[in-house]
C-alpha cells in the first residue's frame, strides 16, 4: 500500500543530520525557536523566547541540551529538588499510582531542564510498563527514576536498568521465569520493542535463547503487600550455552543487553525513537533517513549507542530546524498540558495539579499506564473525539475558576504583554505548531476579548493541537 | 431519532463550516441506510489463546501439551465429536445452538509475525505490508460517501483498524466523554481551505468528527442498565444504542484487552471468556428485541493465538492461527475448517489454513455489499461463505 507521506527531505539523506546554519538553512528567527522548544521541551514563554532569539541558535540549543538554572516560575534547581524530594517521601510512606503520577507531573510542569523531562517521558512511552497490572507504586517510581536519572545515557545502561527494574520484571513476567520452561514475554519484548524494534533483526529463536538469557529473577520475599522488589538469582537462571543473534555462549543478562546493544538495528530503533520523537509522528520514518541517523550514533567501538550524541545530532540538525517538519507532530496531552503552563508562564497561581492530571486521563494519556507493551501510539491515535473534546473542556474548566483571569493578566503582564489581544498573538506563535495568525483570538458577541475567552479560542483550533 | 430527522440535522450542520464532506454527502445521499447491514467487529487484545477457547478436547497432542491448561473433555461446551468451547462461554454455545454462530477455524496468514504491534497492524490494516496508514474498515469508510465513518467505542485513541485515508474515525466511550462543557468548542478549518493530506486537514476532520458526536450523543436514549466494571458490554451497549438510533455508520469496532496470558492463564483467561461471552448474548438479545438481528454481523479475531505448549508459569506465549467467532442471525452456523493439526505445528504453533484477508473478502463482498479488492489490495484466493442463503 503506497503510504502518503511528502517528502519531507528529497535531498541526501546524509545532508538532513549536518548542523544547522542561519546563513545556508534560512534565518534565526522566533518560529525556529518556538519549534525548538515545542519539541525538545515543552514550551517556552514569551521572555525566553526573545531571549533565544536574540542570543543566536548555538546558545539556544546549548542551553536546551545542558538545562537552565532556574524554572520558568524562577524556581532554582536545588529548590525543586527539594520539593520533588518531599513529594517522593510521601508517596513512598504512603504508595499510590496517583500520588507517583502527581510527582513526576510537578516535575514536568516545574523544571529548569525540559529535555531531560522530554526524555523520561520518551523512556516511559518505549519501556511502557503498565503500572495497574502490578499495582506496585514504588516500583513505578522507582522506573521513572532511572528514566530520569539516565535520560541521555548510552542506550545499555538503560537496558540493564530495564530488565533489573521490579516494575519491568513484574509487567513482563520475567519475575520467576523457571529454567524448564521460561516465560518469552520478556524476551520477545526486549528483541523487539526495546532493543532492535525490527522483525528481520531476530528470529524465534532469539527469542527462545532470549527468554532462556532471561531466567532467574525472583521476588526478593515479602518486604510489604504492597512492594515486592525483584533480585537475580544465579542459582535459579539457565546458565547453559545459547546461541543469540549468531553469537553462542552460556549468556545472561548482562549478555543479552551487550550482544543486542552492538547489532545495526540496536542504532535503528533509535533512530526512529529519536524521528517520531523530535521530527514526525505522523509520517512513518524513511530508512535512508534513519540509516543515515543510525550510522552517526553509534559508540566509537561499536559496542553501544549513544543516547546523548543522538539527541545533539537532531537538535542541532538542519532537518530539525526546517520548516516542513513544523507541525508534523500532534501534540500528545502531556505536551497539550504542559505546554499550556509553561507557555504562559502559568504561576501564580499555577492551576490545580490534580485537575490536570484527570484531564490527562481523559485525554488519553494516563501515566505510568500506556494502554499497550508498545506505549502510546501517539500521532492521529491522539485525535480521538472523546480526546480533542477533554482537551477544550479542561480549558473551558479552568476558565470557570474565579482566579484565572487574573492568573492569565499577571502571567502575561510578567512577559511584558499587557493586552489580552497582544497576549493571544504571542501564544498563537509559541503554543500552535503551523502558523495560525490569521485564527488569532478576537473578542465574541462584541465584547472585549479576555484572556480567558482568547485561551479558549486559542487551544479550539487545529494548530493548537500540533507541535 | 428517526432517519428522516437525522437528515434534516445532517442537512442543516452541512450549511456550517462545521460538518465534514462525509456528512454533507451523508445528507444527499438518496438510497436509504435505514435497513442497510451492519459490520461490528471484537477485537481480543493481547493474543487470545484460540486452543482453549475452540478447544480439540479429543486430541491426545493438546492434553500432553498442557498439563495444568488443558480443559478436559467432560468439561467443554461441545460443537460436536471434536471440538467444543471453552466452558466459560455458555451464551456463545447456546448462539451455536440457535443456528448463531460460524466458528471459523485456523485462521492467520503466512509467515506470521508473533509481535502484538506487528500481527495487530496486520489484521487491522487487512494487509501484510509495512508501515499501513488507514485500516481496511477505514478505507471501507473512504468508499462510502453515503455511510458515516467506521465508529470506535472504547478507551484509547482511535484504532489503525478504522482510520482511513481521507475519512476520520468516529470514536467515543460513552456520551460524557463525547460532551462538550459550556464554553468548550472545537473550530476546524473548512475543508476547502486545507490541504487534505495535511497534518491540519487531519486534526480538522477529527474535531469535526467530536462535534458531530457531541451533537449526535444527546439523542441518545440512556443506558440500558448499569455496565459499569464490564468495558465490553457497555461498550456494546453503546454500539446497540447507535444503531438503534440510526448512526449511519456501517461499521463499529470495539476492544476487550486482557488476552496476553503469559503466566496464571487459567483463571485470567476464564474470567476474560466469560465476560466476553456474556456481552456477545446480551448484545445480540437486545439487537433481536428491536428486530435489528438480521441487520447486524459480530465479529470475533484476535491479533494471534498461543503457543500449543504451555510454558513453566502456567501460561502460554504468543503462537499463530487462531479461530475467528462470527455470530447472528443471518449466519449459517456451523463451523469452516478443521480441528488444528497439532501434529504439524508451525514451530510450536497452530498452523493456519484460512486467510484472513479471504475472510475479510467475503464480509466485504456478502456483507457490505462492496468490491474488497481496491480495500484489501489483493484479489480473493478462497471466499468463505459465511451467511444462510
Amino acid at each position: 500500500m503506497p503510504t502518503e507521506d511528502k517528502d519531507l527531505w528529497p535531498g541526501d539523506p546524509n545532508l538532513a543530520w549536518q548542523a544547522y546554519e542561519p546563513g545556508r538553512d534560512g534565518p534565526w528567527d522566533l518560529a525556529r525557536v518556538a519549534h525548538l522548544h515545542r519539541r525538545a521541551g515543552f514550551g517556552a514563554t514569551w521572555k525566553q523566547l526573545q531571549r533565544d532569539v536574540e542570543r543566536g541558535h548555538e546558545e539556544a540549543i546549548e542551553r536546551l541540551l545542558k538545562g537552565n538554572s532556574e524554572g520558568p516560575d524562577g524556581r532554582s534547581q536545588a529548590n525543586l529538588d527539594e520539593i520533588v524530594q518531599v513529594m517522593t517521601e510521601s508517596a513512598r510512606r504512603d504508595p499510590t499510582l496517583a500520588r507517583v503520577r502527581l510527582v513526576w507531573l510537578f516535575r514536568l510542569l516545574h523544571s529548569p531542564h525540559p529535555l531531560q523531562e522530554r526524555m523520561t517521558l520518551v523512556w516511559h512511552g518505549h519501556y511502557a510498563t503498565g503500572g495497574s497490572k502490578f499495582n506496585d507504586a514504588i516500583a513505578m517510581l522507582d522506573q521513572i527514576e532511572q528514566f530520569h536519572q539516565r535520560w541521555n545515557m548510552p542506550i545499555s545502561r538503560m537496558h540493564q536498568a530495564m530488565l533489573d527494574s521490579t516494575a519491568m520484571q513484574q509487567w513482563l513476567d520475567g519475575v520467576n521465569s523457571p529454567r524448564e520452561r521460561p516465560n518469552e514475554n520478556l524476551g520477545r519484548e526486549f528483541l523487539e520493542l526495546f532493543a532492535l524494534g525490527e522483525e528481520v533483526a531476530f528470529d524465534e529463536a532469539d527469542v527462545r535463547a532470549a527468554a532462556r538469557a532471561l531466567t532467574g529473577y525472583r521476588e526478593m520475599g515479602t518486604t510489604s503487600f504492597f512492594h515486592r522488589p525483584i533480585v537475580f538469582d544465579a542459582t535459579r537462571h539457565d546458565d547453559g550455552v545459547k546461541t543469540l543473534l549468531g553469537e553462542t555462549g552460556p549468556w545472561g543478562p548482562r549478555d543479552l543487553v551487550r550482544i543486542a546493544s552492538k547489532q545495526p538495528a540496536a542504532a535503528r530503533c533509535i533512530a526512529r525513537r529519536l524521528f517520531l520523537t523530535f521530527i514526525s509522528d505522523l509520517d512513518p520514518p524513511p530508512v535512508p533517513l534513519i540509516d543515515a541517523l543510525a550510522s552517526r550514533i553509534r559508540t566509537p567501538d561499536g559496542a553501544d549507542v549513544d543516547v546523548a550524541k543522538g539527541l545533539e545530532i537532531v537538535l542541532r540538525s538542519r532537518f530539525f530546524h526546517s520548516p516542513t517538519v513544523r507541525g508534523r507532530k500532534v501534540k500528545s496531552p502531556v505536551d497539550f498540558v504542559v505546554g499550556l503552563v509553561r507557555s504562559i508562564g502559568w504561576y501564580d497561581p499555577r492551576p490545580d495539579a490534580p485537575l490536570l492530571d484527570h484531564a490527562l486521563i481523559h485525554m488519553g494519556q494516563t501515566l505510568l499506564d500506556p494502554p499497550t507493551v508498545a506505549g502510546w501510539p501517539g500521532g492521529e491515535a491522539w485525535l480521538g473525539a472523546p480526546f480533542l473534546i477533554a482537551r477544550v473542556n479542561l480549558v473551558a474548566r479552568l476558565s470557570t475558576v474565579n482566579s484565572t483571569e487574573e492568573s492569565l493578566r499577571r502571567a502575561a503582564g510578567a512577559q511584558g504583554l499587557s493586552s489580552p489581544e497582544a497576549w493571544a498573538n504571542s501564544l498563537v506563535l509559541s503554543f500552535s505548531g503551523p502558523s495560525a495568525r490569521e485564527n488569532a483570538p478576537r473578542p465574541a458577541h462584541g465584547d472585549p476579548l479576555t484572556y480567558s475567552e482568547a485561551l479558549r479560542q486559542l487551544i479550539s483550533i487545529p494548530e493548537a493541537q500540533l507541535a | 431519532m428517526d432517519r428522516r430527522r437525522f437528515l434534516s440535522l445532517a442537512a442543516g450542520l452541512a450549511t456550517t463550516t462545521q460538518a465534514p464532506g462525509i456528512w454533507r454527502s451523508a445528507a444527499r445521499a438518496a438510497e436509504p441506510l435505514a435497513d442497510s447491514t451492519i459490520l461490528v467487529v471484537v477485537e481480543l487484545n493481547g493474543g487470545n489463546d484460540g486452543l482453549n477457547t475452540v478447544v480439540p478436547y479429543r486430541n491426545d497432542t493438546y492434553h500432553r501439551a498442557r498439563p495444568t491448561l488443558s480443559i478436559a473433555p467432560e468439561k467443554v461446551l461441545k460443537l460436536d465429536d471434536s471440538l467444543g468451547l471453552h466452558p466459560a462461554m455458555k451464551e456463545v454455545h447456546t448462539l451455536w445452538e440457535k443456528d448463531s454462530l460460524r466458528v471459523v477455524m485456523n485462521v492467520g496468514y503466512p509467515q506470521a509475525s508473533r509481535s502484538h504491534s506487528r500481527s495487530m497492524e496486520v489484521w487491522q490494516s487487512g494487509s501484510t505490508d509495512v508501515g499501513p496508514v488507514a485500516g481496511w474498515l477505514g478505507r471501507f469508510s473512504d468508499q462510502s460517501s453515503s455511510s458515516a465513518p467506521a465508529c470506535f467505542v472504547g478507551t484509547g485513541g482511535p484504532p489503525l483498524a478504522v482510520r482511513g485515508r481521507r475519512v476520520a474515525p468516529l470514536a467515543l466511550l460513552d456520551r460524557s466523554s463525547v460532551t462538550l462543557q459550556p464554553g468548550a468548542q472545537l473550530s476546524p478549518r473548512p475543508e476547502d481551505t486545507t490541504v487534505p493530506d495535511s497534518p491540519v486537514a487531519k486534526v480538522s476532520r477529527a474535531m469535526a468528527s467530536a462535534n458531530l458526536l457531541n451533537q449526535r450523543v444527546r439523542a441518545l436514549p440512556a443506558a440500558s442498565a448499569r455496565e459499569e466494571g464490564d468495558a465490553l458490554r457497555s461498550q456494546l451497549d453503546m454500539v446497540f444504542r447507535l444503531i438503534a438510533t440510526d448512526v449511519e455508520t456501517r461499521v463499529f469496532y470495539t476492544s476487550l484487552g486482557g488476552f496476553d496470558t503469559h503466566a496464571g492463564q487459567q483463571y485470567a483467561h476464564q474470567s476474560q471468556l466469560g465476560a466476553l461471552a456474556k456481552a456477545l448474548a446480551k448484545f445480540q438479545n437486545d439487537l433481536e428485541r428491536s428486530r435489528l438481528d438480521e441487520r447486524v454481523l459480530v465479529l470475533v479475531f484476535s491479533e494471534f493465538g498461543r503457543r500449543l505448549e504451555e510454558n513453566g508459569t502456567k501460561g502460554t506465549d504468543h503462537g499463530a492461527a487462531a479461530p475467528v467467532l462470527l455470530l447472528g442471525s443471518a449466519v449459517a452456523g456451523g463451523r469452516i475448517g478443521g480441528p488444528p493439526e497439532l501434529d504439524q505445528t508451525d514451530s510450536g504453533d497452530v498452523p493456519f489454513e484460512i486467510d484472513f484477508r479471504d475472510l475479510y473478502a467475503s464480509v466485504l463482498t456478502d456483507w457490505l455489499h462492496v468490491d474488497p479488492t481496491p480495500i484489501l489490495g489483493r484479489a480473493t484466493n478462497q471466499p468463505i461463505s459465511i451467511f444462510k442463503t
